[in-house]
């Protein structure tokens, strides 16, 4: 298979391409790990990002960038094999424990993480963010879910408003 | 460095992913309640699943009481008349409500209904039970299954579970005629 111009990692040197954070801060990545992203595949696809140009993303500052490549390298492999359907259990494990890990950060990052992860339309990570702001919710009470995500006590008109809603949805609460 | 970003300032459909990752639709309504902003997403949701054993002392009990399972029934006839009376045009993807035969799921009926007239439903799965204690024999009226079948045409996947076996043709054959564009039917007779 000769595709010297496009290399997509199969053969010899994987093709590179430069990212631009809102802060102007430079990253080089493997086209294949940027590709995750469906809003850079196509740009990708088009020969761009490569050389001195580089792929600016003004929504996207140099932390979060970071955090995102380093879920997008790591899951570019697999993405590759299609999903991977033949990866072994030990592949799918330690994919895993990354996720687990990865997402083990302080809520704002989270956030950024999400957001970022919307604005380039990387499915999985989007998929692995959302899943852990949803167990972080999931079984508790209005009051400990405000805790939980860190909102300021509630006023007494939010209060009585949490109060009105426990008697609307009380089959929500059971 | 990092800008601080708060949960509540996500755009909506960021939002609305996180609720959809929440199995249990009771912790998506405790949610929305913490944000004047957020109490339309309810509506938006597109994955409705409630079921009636939540609601029993234990699952599958059969040694529940007539009065628990009345109670836990009327919970789920509350809970899908309150989720579907949200004003909504987004598809629901899955729509399951396992519920138990009895007069007063006529309103489940009836919102289902409704919610189909407005709403495009990909994926239903009507759970009836025929009584967890063969105490309530009750099939659900007709003139409801009427109503139903009028806005089931854009239907594309049903699942009927527990049906009696002596009515599994008689409904298989119901819902192949009201929904003309479905492509998946799934028949479960009788599970007593």
């Amino acid at each position: 298979m000769a595709a010297p111009e496009s290399g997509d990692g199969n053969n010899g040197a994987a093709r590179m391409v430069t990212l631009i954070s809102s802060d102007n801060t430079r990253f080089e990545v493997e086209a294949a790990a940027a590709s995750l992203s469906q809003t850079l595949q196509l740009t990708i696809l088009d020969g761009g990002g490569g050389g001195g140009d580089g792929i600016p993303l003004p929504n996207v500052d140099s932390a979060t960038l970071s955090k995102v490549l380093e879920y997008c390298i790591k899951h570019a492999p697999a993405a590759a094999n299609g999903g991977a359907p033949n990866a072994t259990a030990v592949d799918r494990a330690e994919l895993e424990r990354f996720d687990n890990e990865f997402v083990n950060i302080d809520q704002s990052v989270l956030y950024s993480l999400i957001m970022a992860a919307h604005n380039l339309e990387i499915e999985g990570l989007q998929s692995l963010v959302a899943k852990k702001v949803a167990d972080m919710i999931k079984g508790k009470s209005p009051m400990e879910i405000r805790r939980t995500l860190g909102f300021p006590d509630p006023t007494p008109e939010e209060q009585a408003e949490m109060n009105a809603h426990m008697l609307e949805y009380g089959w929500a609460y059971e | 460095m990092i800008r601080k970003i708060e949960l509540s300032s996500l755009p909506d459909d960021i939002l609305m992913h996180i609720l959809d990752k929440l199995e249990l639709l009771s912790d998506a309504v405790r949610t929305c309640v913490l944000s004047k902003r957020w109490s339309h997403l309810l509506g938006l949701h597109s994955g409705i699943v409630l079921d009636i054993s939540r609601y029993l002392p234990e699952v599958h009990s059969i040694g529940c009481t007539l009065q628990e399972l009345v109670r836990a029934n009327l919970l789920v006839v509350e809970a899908t008349k309150r989720i579907l009376s949200h004003e909504s045009r987004h598809t629901i993807m899955n729509l399951s409500i396992r519920f138990c035969l009895r007069d007063e799921s006529i309103d489940i009926v009836r919102s289902v209904g409704k919610a189909m007239e407005n709403r495009e439903v990909l994926a239903a799965e009507v759970i009836m039970e025929q009584g967890l204690l063969y105490l309530l024999q009750i099939w659900i009226q007709p003139e409801a299954l009427i109503l139903l079948a009028s806005k089931m045409q854009k239907l594309q996947i049903i699942r009927l579970r527990c049906i009696h076996e002596e009515c599994d043709l008689t409904w298989t054959m119901f819902f192949l005629e009201a929904a003309s564009l479905l492509k998946e039917l799934h028949v479960q007779v009788s599970c007593f």
